[in-house]
């Protein structure tokens, strides 16, 4: 229960807050409207070319799902930005020193990570499912799919970065290390991804980083749940759920020493 | 100058902060830097070859020694364009060269990415192959030996007008990644003048005498002294350490950066002063510098929306990244003379933002 | 004994900054911890409270050891730390809500206990508001409210009334004394010596991370003071009115200005009446007499010292 009512009150401070919900609400769409289709940063001004006459080549057009492909990658860009959100929660709690009640109260350390965990991935998937909302119906990207694997996709994705913002947070309870660390985080996983979808190269650079990017697993999953890919789903989600737990674990053993 | 120095002391108090100020920026640079020297900006070319003869072969040739060329199978076609592994294919049919040298008009198969359509680069190139190639199976009388042998006689070598680029857009990205720390930077710096209102240590120095000008000018000198020493050592391992190309001067580059810089402070001192408390101003700063960037061009991706473009005209990144730009393409500083006063102007802006509200202090 | 506390020892690194301290507390009392800044008192309070471990000793809250015991503990106790510990974000009631909650209490309980708390410290018509409107002393009393709301048996006040003005002090000082009232023993630490003289009826003095002195005010002020001065103001002085003082037995100091008489005199002399019928006798009239006794705030400097600490 008292897992329950840290969550409950975790997430109505910042359900109250318009500010947040409509930054981590907006964000993605506005990142997803400015980008989407965006590729032609890579060609030379072509409007001095221009060809007269009949041509030698016969080109068709093929419709290509490129900006479906970039929408999902801006939007998991800007999602991972809610571990700010979740290091802001262990932080403020020093800085109204409120943490000293949790300590006298009859509430473990444990109960109050899981609490405070719950209630911020609550916040933020009401926030992410929102902006996918505006994102599928406003903008005609295809989140097509089992809904469901969806759903458990974005929600291991969200506890993983909420764990991240516990671990920032006891790397240093500055809100402003912990917003870069997580800015330079997000850009190494997300990088990766964004080679692959902008502009796919064989690089051994590119391919040891997504390896390791969490970014790049959220990414296959989702487009394997689109594309109706089996192995890619099921690949994807056991290596984000032993990622998950993994990352608890660590945040429980940073967060002891620092932030209880 | 007390003041000055007093600041300069609290920014690089501790070893987290130069670990953040100089190490952190780095991290997202890494992969960037290392990253193979492939440039993004080349365009790819996948070819169904169904006629391999040796006008087909001298054709995949030139197109090798433009861009970047993959052979592919024709049941592939549209999955590569879908996953962008290619950006045009060019579809040669069986008995093409046979065509060509019978006179025949025929044409070679193309498709693009509707999105991102590269046949006004890819058609031309095509054309001026193509052309010459067709005079000379004119000449050769429908005789494929004197055809082929006429072709080694002619330049089908085409003019890099049409080039790629060889300009890596990696160093684009790369140099964006410094200027988007550099105003996180700026913006954390400007802070320590939100933390002086609060702990009441502004009103100390004001009742010594300091006027509030000289306060704030000597803190935004620490401020810049800060962003010029991170231009310094950034660039100083990107491109002596990752050896990545700063155009055809270094001295050009700083100089350009130097001139971000000023925007950049400008830019933390007009955040703070909207901002009411610390954490505020930081959340603002990041949230502002990130937008910026991203439609900015930094991280190398530029809007196509023309509503968005519009709002890009109108921050300060879009111009810094056109200057670096312009630099690594080897122009001169003097070329970037728009860009400077544009940057400069933004300064100005949002140095009066930031400033004119201090004097309710004194009040 | 509601809290027994046995040789405790608490160590930073090298630096012991509870030293072998040890000492009960009966239900029911308000029991003062004092000492200057750097005695231990904060530190003593969080060994007591859980939130930090001790390296030797034993502390035993209501019979039950803090080792083993301790959430059982902790359901019982409240804690009014020295800094504010609420939630600017989130309404009074909110604030008592989920403190109360966290400490077990739910359902009507939780509401009634919650009303309670804001009617004890008189924050119930700003009960749907947000701290960050209040001014200190209503924090103060909100961050109060939220260490009873489980209507802990005992209540660690660390510095309660710093910073904030005197109607809202007096105010917090008779809420403590009617939660006393009520049952509640209370720890008391403060730097303001009249409102421990006022409110605890044991105390306990800290100094270097050690007890120097333990009892009652009255057992205290015993310790550092065996005289009594008498300051008296009279219509007119002679010599033989002086004389008379002088001799009286108990009688160690006589000293007049203008109207004005000073007599230091040995504790328990019982010579004020003598005094009274010496000027009577000499047909003067007194016109003021008062009888100055030793205070807390005298004890504390004596036993502590007056060097400043850091």
């Amino acid at each position: 229960m008292n897992i329950l009512t840290i969550a409950y009150y975790t997430a109505i401070k910042y359900l109250r807050n318009p500010i947040v919900m409509l930054t981590y609400i907006l964000a993605p769409v506005v990142i997803v409207f400015s980008l989407t289709g965006t590729v032609e940063n890579k060609f030379i001004d072509t409007s001095k070319l221009a060809w007269i006459g009949v041509s030698n080549l016969q080109v068709t057009m093929i419709s290509s799902n490129i900006d479906d492909r970039i929408a999902i990658v801006c939007l998991i860009l800007c999602i991972f930005y809610g571990c700010i959100l979740c290091s802001y929660t262990m932080i403020s709690e020093f800085k109204n020193n409120t943490n000293l009640r949790f300590k006298c109260s009859p509430v473990s350390f444990v109960e109050n990570i899981t609490g405070k965990s719950l209630g911020n991935v609550g916040v933020l998937a009401i926030c992410t499912l929102i902006s996918v909302l505006i994102i599928k119906y406003a903008f005609q990207v295809n989140f097509g799919g089992n809904v469901f694997l969806l759903i458990l996709v974005f929600l291991l994705f969200l506890f993983i970065i909420n764990f991240l913002g516990v671990i920032f947070a006891s790397f240093c309870k500055n809100i402003y290390i912990c917003a870069l660390l997580a800015f330079a985080f997000n850009f190494t996983m997300i990088y990766p991804v964004m080679v692959d979808t902008y502009s796919p190269i064989n690089s051994k650079v590119i391919d040891f980083v997504s390896e390791f990017s969490i970014h790049a697993y959220v990414v296959k999953a989702i487009y394997g749940i689109i594309n109706g890919d089996v192995n890619s789903i099921t690949s994807s989600v056991i290596i984000l759920s032993i990622t998950t737990v993994g990352i608890f674990g660590l945040s429980l053993i940073t967060g002891r020493r620092s932030l209880k | 100058m007390t003041i000055f120095f007093n600041s300069l002391k609290r920014l690089l108090k501790n070893k987290v902060q130069i670990i953040v100020l100089l190490i952190l920026p780095l991290i997202p640079i890494m992969p960037i830097c290392l990253e193979s020297s492939h440039s993004m900006n080349t365009l790819k070319i996948g070819i169904v070859d169904s006629d391999k003869t040796g006008l087909t072969n001298l054709l995949k040739d030139e197109l090798k020694a433009n861009f970047s060329v993959i052979d592919i199978k024709e049941s592939d076609i549209n999955n590569i364009i879908n996953t962008s592994k290619a950006d045009f294919i060019i579809d040669i049919p069986k008995g093409y060269s046979e065509d060509i040298i019978n006179l025949k008009n025929v044409k070679i198969k193309g498709y693009a990415n509707k999105t991102k359509d590269a046949s006004p680069i890819v058609r031309p190139f095509v054309d001026n192959f193509i052309n010459p190639i067709k005079k000379v199976s004119m000449d050769s009388n429908k005789n494929s030996s004197i055809f082929y042998k006429s072709l080694k006689n002619i330049n089908l070598k085409q003019n890099k007008n049409i080039s790629n680029k060889t300009d890596s857009k990696d160093s684009d990205i790369a140099f964006g990644m410094i200027i988007m720390f550099v105003m996180f930077s700026s913006v954390f710096a400007a802070t320590q003048i939100i933390t002086d209102k609060e702990n009441r240590t502004l009103f100390r120095t004001i009742n010594t005498g300091v006027s509030l000008r000289s306060y704030m000018a000597q803190n935004i000198l620490s401020f810049f002294v800060i962003s010029i020493v991170q231009i310094v050592v950034l660039i100083s391992i990107v491109v002596c350490g990752f050896g990545l190309s700063p155009g055809s001067s270094l001295i050009n580059m700083f100089a350009f950066l130097s001139v971000i810089s000023i925007v950049s402070v400008s830019l933390g001192i007009a955040i703070t002063a909207i901002s009411k408390n610390v954490t505020q101003a930081i959340m603002t700063g990041i949230g502002i510098v990130t937008l910026m960037s991203v439609i900015g061009g930094a991280w190398g991706m530029e809007p196509t929306s023309k509503l968005v473009k519009a709002v890009s005209n109108i921050m300060p990144i879009t111009y810094a990244m056109d200057g670096i730009d312009k630099l690594l393409n080897n122009d001169a500083l003097s070329a970037n003379t728009q860009n400077i006063v544009i940057l400069l102007a933004f300064a100005c802006i949002f140095f009066l933002l930031g400033t004119w509200k201090k004097t309710d202090i004194l009040s | 004994m509601i809290v027994e506390v046995k040789n405790l020892v608490k160590r930073f690194d090298q630096f012991i900054a509870v030293d072998n301290v040890t000492f009960s507390i009966k239900e029911g009392e308000i029991f003062g911890l004092l000492g200057p800044n750097g005695a231990g008192k904060t530190t003593t309070i969080s060994s007591i409270t859980g939130m930090s471990n001790i390296d030797s000793g034993e502390i035993k809250i209501f019979g039950m050891s803090m080792k083993n015991q301790e959430r059982e503990i902790k359901k019982k106790v409240g804690i009014v730390p020295q800094d504010l510990a609420i939630f600017e974000d989130l309404t009074t009631y909110e604030n008592l809500l989920y403190f109360g909650k966290l400490y077990g209490l739910r359902g009507g309980e939780l509401k009634d206990s919650a009303d309670k708390a804001m009617e004890f410290v008189g924050l119930l018509d700003r009960k749907k508001d947000y701290p960050k409107k209040f001014s200190g002393g209503m924090k103060r009393r909100l961050n109060i409210a939220i260490g009873i709301v489980h209507n802990p048996k005992l209540v660690i006040m660390d510095e309660p009334t710093v910073g904030i003005d005197p109607q809202s002090r007096n105010y917090i000082i008779d809420s403590i004394k009617k939660l006393n009232e009520r049952g509640t023993t209370i720890i008391y630490t403060s730097h303001y010596m009249e409102e421990v003289e006022e409110l605890c009826n044991r105390m306990v003095i800290m100094d270097n991370g050690k007890i120097i002195a333990n009892g009652n005010k009255e057992e205290l002020k015993e310790m550092v003071s065996l005289e009594e001065k008498i300051d008296l103001e009279v219509s007119g002085i002679n010599y033989t009115i002086m004389d008379k003082l002088k001799s009286l037995n108990g009688v160690t100091d006589c000293s007049m200005k203008g109207n004005k008489i000073t007599i230091v005199s040995k504790k328990y002399s019982k010579i004020t009446q003598k005094i009274i019928n010496i000027i009577s006798d000499s047909e003067s009239e007194i016109i003021s007499l008062n009888v100055e006794k030793p205070t807390l705030e005298t004890v504390f400097l004596t036993l502590t010292g007056k060097k400043l600490r850091d």
